[in-house]
């Protein structure tokens, strides 16, 4: 199988941006509420350029 | 591609030609084609009034005793304060799901995170899919 979507997520001003791929491979709702909270601490703390990128 | 200043949008260029050795006289047979996507551009004023009615909150009650700003007094006004233990993703897979439900639980996700943490976020923050 190949995964040729990105696993990626990053923040945008105050928007989240995820990929379709990531939602796919996270195991449970708190991955999924965890990788948000990580962009939204980015945001809330004003640090904008560190997308995250899972190989 | 820059917004404006300070806001960078991604940007999808497309650009096709066709092979310019087999176009005849005055390019008949020449063909070119562009196209140039901007990630979630949209010129109208931001419709989501009704985000206010879906929130979900996870067992947590607003106590601040701040002053409440509109957009959290319409909240009080139109969501459900009842607490719900866990969230409506019953779907593992995602790709079964259309763009505009994903993007929907994740915003309810994100506002529970923002109202639990009790974050003070001006402007709101949005969550999409790509």
């Amino acid at each position: 199988m190949l995964l040729t979507s990105p696993l990626e997520s990053f923040t945008i001003g105050h928007t989240i941006v995820i990929s379709r791929g990531l939602l796919d491979v996270l195991p449970d709702e708190g991955a999924l509420a965890m990788t948000l909270a990580h962009e939204l601490s980015h945001i809330a703390l004003g640090t904008h350029r560190h997308p995250v990128r899972f190989q | 591609m820059n917004l404006q200043a300070g806001v960078w949008l991604p940007a999808y260029v497309f650009i096709e030609e066709s092979n310019l050795k087999s176009a005849g006289p005055l390019l008949p047979g020449l063909h070119f084609k562009a196209q140039t996507r901007l990630w979630s551009y949209d010129p109208e004023p931001l419709k989501h009034e009704g985000e206010f009615a879906e929130i979900q909150i996870d067992t947590v009650t607003d106590q601040t005793t701040q002053p409440r700003k509109p957009a959290r007094s319409k909240r009080s006004a139109c969501g459900s304060a009842q607490p719900k233990t866990t969230l409506s993703i019953t779907c593992r897979s995602w790709t079964d799901r259309a763009l505009g439900d994903v993007d929907k639980i994740l915003q309810t996700v994100v506002n529970n995170l923002i109202i639990t943490n009790n974050l003070q976020i001006i402007p709101d923050v949005r969550c999409e899919c790509f």
